[in-house]
């Protein structure tokens, strides 16, 4: 016997693999062959047939339909069909097919060679072999829905798995430890549908106590949704590192994503930098979600476009540059919020988006408040049908005093021979008052002078008319300092080796490149970020007493 | 005194051995002067030649190199090189550098930052 392939099945049913019978008069009785598969116990032959071989019966061929529709055992020489199935029957020597119908679905079919008697099939044969179909199709049929529903719930374990593995990769790569620069709160919210949506956000730290923020959204949900996600934050810290305008962030990101995507996954994305000391946020955006911005009551969505990452080589992006003065916030958030629906199929949209920033609560609370907003609006029986993810962003109006302790002075200055010492006098002016040991201030100072001297001589070749930038910023935990040169952009700190008095005194190095040696050694940080044109090396000091 | 003063060298012969007194400051420019006067306190193969420190306003890099071209020159004659005056910050870069590898330090002045 072959089982028939259910009905919403088109796989061909396949030969067995176990040995034949060797029995003589033996009744073919074979199960599809399965890998998992218990073959099972062999029904006893019918008596008093000649044993065949048995045809497997493709599921496509019109005999499964017909013999489906059969009342009882069918002979293969009475069929009209001339179907390949039925060829094979007849070649290979099967007399009679037996259909076993259970519910109305051909579950199976015996196939039966000649008698050995030689003699046709009776009558009594034929209703003996119905009645025996007649109770086997139903067992048969049972058995095949054990073995469908362990099938599925093997595939429903592999699903949760993967939902498993899903999350763990969202959540090993969502920030925990937060920055929190004074005088701002910055709040994060990621809720995960049930099957793990593509969301993530991040916050960086960057240079010149500045903050990245990210937040972003993968096409695709499940594992690869995940990894993508990964791989971006991977690829976007990387760059936001190395470059600092956010519009070449993304377009780096752009280039190196869309090389390595799987076509049809994309990635929406908005990148920011935050200035705690002056409160503007330059941000840029592939194609993700616009920021709300709310000041004194007004809210303002803050247009930026660009297209979502990894879907075009060559994607540029506008920057846009937003004040948050104190008292102000920036609402960031995915689509998971604008298009929750109300259980009347209402969507919650980009209108009720920004209008969560109404009257919000200004301390922790803030971000619970504004789910229960969208909840109110969803209803509790509301099954999310996408990652929500919020980063918050709130300048405090109010803490003057951490407001007061940021400042930022910019100096511009000709390269000219010596003109580094200007530099070291402005930086002295800037840090009189700071709370710096005097070590501390000389080792900037020190630092300060040989990072623009380099910039002076080395970027500028003492060209008077190019100016080296010079950037303080006193920070409640940091004060640092950012020099930035237009000479090409060059990576200066991990072409250089540590100089090596002894083969300096052996004549086997020249006396002189301290200089940047110097710069690494005298203060706590130092980044280097280039964007080709401009070269910026920040210097950072921990303030005496702080972190 | 600050950090644009000229660099100036002031040498005293002394019993057992010359004073380099350095002031202003010791950068590129003070290369020549430096080694200049070097070789000329270190003709007589004094064992011991000290550099005091305690007038500079401003030391950077290249005054460092200057510092190293002369120590070469030092090790060549056999001559040993004290450091005077340091303030605690110069002490810092001649650490960071490893010159006090190859010079004495004499006790620190009182603190005094760059000016």
């Amino acid at each position: 016997m072959t089982e028939a392939p259910p009905p919403q099945e088109d796989a061909a049913v396949g030969p067995a693999d176990s040995e034949p019978d060797r029995r003589p008069r033996r009744v073919w009785w074979r199960r599809r062959a399965r890998r998992d598969d218990d073959a099972g116990p062999t029904p006893a032959p019918a008596a008093g047939t000649r044993a065949v071989e048995p045809v497997d019966l493709p599921a496509n061929d019109p005999l499964l339909a017909y013999l489906a529709q059969a009342r009882g055992p069918v002979l293969v020489g009475d069929l009209e069909l001339r179907t390949p199935a039925v060829e094979r029957l007849r070649e290979a020597g099967v007399r009679m097919l037996v259909p076993l119908v259970a519910n109305a679905q051909l579950v199976g079919v015996v196939q039966l060679g000649d008698r050995l008697s030689e003699q046709d099939y009776s009558t009594a044969d034929r209703e003996l072999l119905e009645q025996l179909a007649g109770q086997a199709a139903p067992a048969l049929r049972v058995g095949q829905l054990v073995r469908e529903q362990q099938a599925e719930i093997r595939v429903r374990e592999r699903y949760e798995q993967e939902l498993q593995v899903a999350q763990l990769i969202q959540q090993r790569f969502l920030p925990t430890d937060l920055p929190e620069p004074a005088g701002w709160r910055i709040r994060p919210h990621y809720r995960a549908a049930r099957e793990v949506g593509g969301d993530f956000y991040d916050v960086l730290d960057l240079p010149g106590g500045r903050l990245g923020l990210v937040i972003g959204d993968v096409t695709d949900k499940g594992v690869p949704a995940a990894l993508v996600m990964a791989s971006t934050r991977s690829v976007l810290r990387a760059a936001a590192q190395r470059l600092v305008d956010p519009a070449k962030v993304l377009a780096r990101v752009n280039e190196e994503l869309v090389r390595d995507i799987p076509a049809r996954m994309f990635i929406t994305c908005l990148y920011g930098v935050l200035d705690p000391a002056t409160g503007e946020f330059e941000f840029a955006n592939a194609g993700h979600d616009l920021p709300f911005v709310e000041a004194h009551g007004e809210i303002t969505e803050i247009d930026a476009r660009g297209m979502p990452l990894a879907m075009l080589p060559g994607s540029i992006y506008d920057k846009v540059t937003v004040q948050l003065d104190p008292g102000a916030r920036l609402l960031l958030y995915s689509d998971g919020i604008a298009e929750a629906h109300a259980p009347d199929g209402e969507m919650f949209g980009f209108g009720r988006t920004g209008d969560l920033l109404v009257d919000l609560p200004r301390d922790d609370g803030a971000v619970d408040e504004l789910l229960a907003r969208l909840s109110a609006f969803t209803g509790p029986d509301w099954e999310q049908e996408d990652d929500v993810t919020v980063v918050l962003v709130d300048r405090s109006a109010h803490d003057h005093a951490a407001v007061d302790q940021y400042s930022r002075r910019v100096f511009h200055l000709p390269s000219t021979e010596g003109g580094e010492r200007d530099a070291i006098r402005l930086v002295q002016e800037v840090l009189a008052d700071v709370d710096l040991t005097d070590d501390r201030r000389d080792a900037l100072s020190t630092a300060v002078g040989e990072a623009v001297m380099n910039a002076m001589e080395h970027a500028h070749g003492h060209d008077p008319t190019k100016q080296v930038e010079v950037a303080v910023t006193v920070r409640p935990d940091l004060v640092s300092v950012a020099i930035t040169d237009e000479g090409g952009g060059d990576a200066l700190l991990d072409t250089v080796d540590d100089p090596d008095i002894d083969a300096k005194l052996r004549g086997e190095q020249t006396p002189r490149g301290w200089g940047l040696f110097l710069v690494r050694s005298l203060v706590d940080e130092v980044h280097e970020t280039s964007d080709g044109e401009r070269h910026t090396l920040t210097l950072e000091l921990t303030r005496d007493g702080a972190g | 005194m600050n950090i644009d003063d000229p660099f100036a060298v002031h040498v005293e012969p002394g019993h057992d051995g010359a004073r380099l007194a350095l002031s202003g400051r010791v950068d590129r420019d003070a290369e020549d002067d430096l080694l200049t006067a070097f070789a000329t306190v270190a003709e007589p193969e004094p064992a011991r030649v000290v550099l005091d420190f305690g007038d500079t306003t401003y030391i950077n890099s290249s005054g460092l190199a200057a510092i190293v071209a002369l120590l070469a020159d030092a090790g060549q004659r056999g001559i040993t090189v004290a450091a005077r005056g340091l303030t605690s910050h110069y002490r810092q870069l001649f650490e960071i550098t490893r010159l006090t590898d190859l010079v004495e330090v004499e006790p620190a002045p009182e603190p005094g930052g760059i000016t």
